[in-house]
């Protein structure tokens, strides 16, 4: 069942109640909140993800609450509890989602260790996967969910997940939480576009969430080879260029970019060197997203893309 | 240097490190730091030939001298002693005592 | 589980009554003690057993002794969390090997002798409650005279400090048993250094000298460790008077895990009629009939109720009540549902706090700081992540580096 079958008052039984539960692909998470709008605001984002049952076993569970305390009623808040345990500040009562969100990506970010984590989108044309980490700077989540609307499975726009027995990427996906410029660009880019509500007052700016697409959603559960990294640099009014990065460099700077590569110790290793020995390395500088794209799709066409593992 | 008696510093590689080659750069990882080491293509050359047997500073010389370029021949000597002087400040290669020419 | 001996004729005297733990703290306890009882956990109780697990910090506990049991297979993603916490643990324990070989030639030079307490002798040792640990720091004690030398040689060595409020530094060096946390460049963990196992003004001052006499070498490594009876002793005065009890449940499996392995030896009554003597001797009875106790009623510890009852004279009396009452409400780690907390519940944590206080320093001073430590609480975003936009996971080095303590 997918979560917009639930309709929205389906969907607010369930917050209220013994959670949403909603899979992501490599984690389920399990949210409960008593919050007005957050039913239909999570039918439109996560309409086509598959229903988890609650109560049952999830990742990560979430509760986003309207705080309760009689002194707040004057400039109300909003608090997420993860397993009984508030990580964060609470935000604005009017700013819900990207409170939401973001502890969702935390939680998600400290509990799947059985795993390698890069932090990096990743999209994938046919089984090849593209691996774009996430330095400062990058403008990753635009290009993520530019490339995603220009003919590339989306797969992660947060989580590089790599699976250690056989170094599959595997999905993690999430509504993609784009800031201020973005969110005009994706509106440009594809006006068939699901886009939560825009936020204004967050500390990164305006920000506002990036429905996956339903067939992006379906394919939750299929994972891809890892063929190509590359760290992307938004420069403005730079065009687009692509260079190659030599191999030590790029495992200094995926481990750098990666949540629990210092954990996994010798396995977090070996893995890291198989994926960067088996995928060709690149960085690329741009300013032009329709150039980069071009680059990018000239890249995963050709030969250099996803060698074989020797 | 060698002392009075003629004993040159030997050096072993750890037996337990990982290490792969990616491009031309080889990467260590230390199993007690979990620290992973860049090496070049000298340090790489010494560590594996102490991963072998057994190397002191004249051996190493004599290694790197064939393979550096001309203007660096000359401090073969100095290169190859602070290499295994780098690599033992890692914990990669261990001194183990040794009379010269055993 | 052993049973529990007979209770024997009339003139015996009660034995502390603990409350009966929370429904999901019995279920933890019993998946940790006797694994095979997983077999029969469906998918919310297994989301039940990880959470609160996780929040006790005894998911990495759980993790081994679940796969030291072959007749139960968890599912999928149970197995997968379950890693995550083996993969942390193994993590954590290689950081306690390399810093105790990174501190020893420092600690050798410096100190006449120094012993590992809590979970890096444990590793070190190979006990059985090391499997799937996750220690936040290490702990080493030297004796007090060697502390100075020690603490310099450690910031020569390129040791620190965290930047610390001049009172809370003014508190360590006086009133505690440790000194405040220090850090090195490349170590994940912090080093926590220690000159007694109790604050030195407290009520109760376990002698030193009859620690280390009776303390044991490591085998391969310059450090000892406290001896059997010791290590347990320790873990019972950690619990009840050194801290404030707040989510405490490890330190119920450490005590009984820890006898296991001791009582292996010469048999548990044997193992019991020393430790309760051990007690005597050092003046830590009460810290231990609390101890075993709780973990009899909520671990089903043999152990704890061979102990227990050896000590039931040795308490009573309308503080132990309040106590035990206090304890049992925050021992527990809190239900991984609860709704947000409200004064209510601070309050047992609150009282306990003053108790820990009052066994810590002279009652004037014990005022006094808690006066300090309430005016410093008010002032805002006291330890904890500041924002979610800013705690959003981002890229630099020193994630690659260091791990807090939060493992939640």
């Amino acid at each position: 069942m997918l979560v917009h079958e639930l309709g929205v008052d389906g969907v607010a039984a369930r917050l209220r109640g013994d959670g949403l539960g909603i899979d992501l692909g490599a984690a389920a998470v399990c949210i409960r909140s008593d919050i007005d709008e957050l039913p239909s605001l999570l039918s439109r984002l996560y309409g086509d993800f598959d229903v988890a049952a609650a109560p049952g076993l999830f990742d990560v569970t979430v509760q986003l609450k309207v705080e309760r305390a009689w002194w707040r009623r004057l400039r109300p808040q909003v608090n997420l509890w993860l397993d009984g345990e508030r990580e964060f500040e609470p935000f604005p009562r009017d700013t819900p989602l990207p409170l939401l969100e973001w502890g969702i990506n935390y939680g998600l970010a400290s509990r799947l260790s059985c795993h390698l984590l890069l932090h990096a989108g990743v999209v994938a044309r046919g089984d090849k996967a593209l691996v774009l980490p996430a330095m400062p700077g990058s403008g990753k989540s635009t290009l993520t969910a530019y490339l995603s609307r220009r003919g590339y499975r989306l797969l992660s726009d947060e989580f590089g997940v790599i699976r250690l027995d056989d170094r599959l990427v595997l999905p993690l996906l999430r509504p993609v939480a784009l800031k201020n410029a973005s969110i005009d660009v994706l509106r440009a880019a594809d006006p068939a576009l699901t886009l939560g509500p825009s936020y204004p007052r967050t500390r990164k700016g305006t920000v506002a969430h990036m429905a996956p697409s339903a067939s992006d959603a379906r394919a939750v559960h299929q994972p891809a080879r890892p063929a190509a990294i590359v760290f992307p640099q938004y420069v403005p009014g730079a065009g687009a260029e692509l260079r190659p990065l030599e191999p030590a460099r790029t495992f200094g700077r995926l481990a750098v970019n990666s949540f629990n590569y210092d954990v996994l110790g010798p396995q977090g290793f070996e893995a890291l060197c198989d994926v960067i020995e088996t995928t060709s390395a690149h960085s690329l500088v741009y300013g032009d997203l329709a150039a980069a794209v071009s680059h990018i799709d000239a890249l995963m066409a050709g030969p250099a893309a996803g060698a074989e593992p020797t | 240097m060698p002392d009075a008696d003629g004993t040159e510093d030997h050096y072993v590689a750890r037996a337990d490190l990982r290490w792969r080659e990616l491009g031309d750069d080889l990467l260590v990882f230390h199993p007690v730091s979990w620290d992973v080491h860049l090496l070049n293509a000298a340090a790489g050359m010494v560590l594996e030939a102490c991963s072998r047997a057994p190397q002191s500073s004249p051996s190493m010389a004599q290694l790197l001298v064939d393979w550096l370029a001309d203007d660096l021949r000359a401090d073969a000597d100095g290169l190859a002693r602070s290499l295994l002087v780098d690599l033992s400040e890692l914990g990669l290669i261990v001194p183990v005592s040794q009379r010269a020419g055993a | 589980m052993a049973d529990r001996p007979a209770r024997r004729g009339a003139g015996r005297r009660a034995q502390l009554r603990v409350p009966m733990p929370p429904a999901h703290v019995a279920l933890l306890l019993s998946a940790v003690m006797s694994p095979a009882a997983a077999q029969s956990f469906d998918a919310p109780t297994w989301d039940l057993v990880i959470r609160t697990a996780r929040r006790a910090r005894l998911l990495g506990t759980l993790a081994a002794r679940l796969a030291s049991a072959s007749s139960v297979s968890p599912p999928e993603r149970a197995r997968r969390l379950l890693e995550a916490a083996a993969i942390e643990s193994r993590f954590r324990q290689a950081k306690v090997r390399y810093l105790l070989a990174t501190i020893a030639p420092v600690i050798s030079r410096s100190a006449s002798t120094a012993l590992l307490l809590k979970g890096a002798a444990y590793v070190m040792q190979s006990r059985a409650v090391a499997a799937g640990r996750l220690p936040a720091d290490v702990d080493v004690l030297v004796p007090r005279a060697d502390l100075q030398a020690v603490e310099s040689a450690l910031l020569d060595a390129g040791w620190q400090y965290d930047a610390i409020d001049p009172y809370d530094d003014r508190y360590y060096r006086r009133w505690s048993h440790e000194l405040p946390p220090m850090r090195a460049a490349g170590q994940a963990l912090e080093l926590d250094l220690h000159h007694a196992i109790l604050p030195p003004y407290g009520r109760v001052r376990p002698s030193i000298a009859q620690l280390l006499d009776a303390s044991e070498p490591i085998t391969g490594q310059p450090f000892r460790a406290l001896c059997a009876t010791d290590q347990i002793l320790h873990v019972a005065a950690h619990l009840f008077q050194d801290g404030d009890c707040a989510n405490r449940l490890r330190d119920l499996v450490d005590f009984d895990f820890l006898f296991a392995e001791a009582a292996r030896i010469g048999g548990a009554d044997f193992f019991a009629d020393a430790l309760t003597q051990r007690a005597r001797n050092l003046g830590l009875t009460r810290a231990l009939a609390y101890t075993a106790s709780f973990a009899a009623e909520w671990a089903g510890s043999e152990g704890g109720a061979l102990v227990a009852e050896r000590l039931a004279s040795s308490c009573g009396g309308s503080t132990t009540v309040a106590v035990i009452g206090l304890a049992a409400r925050v021992i527990a780690p809190v239900h991984p549902d609860a709704e947000p907390e409200g004064v209510g519940a601070r309050l047992p944590l609150l009282l306990l706090s003053a108790r820990s206080l009052w066994l810590r320093m002279p009652p004037h001073k014990g005022v006094q700081h808690a006066l300090a430590k309430l005016l410093r609480r008010l002032a805002p975003s006291h330890g904890r992540v500041a924002d979610a936009d800013s705690a959003h996971p981002s890229a630099g080095e020193e994630k690659a580096l260091m791990h807090t303590k939060n493992l939640a």
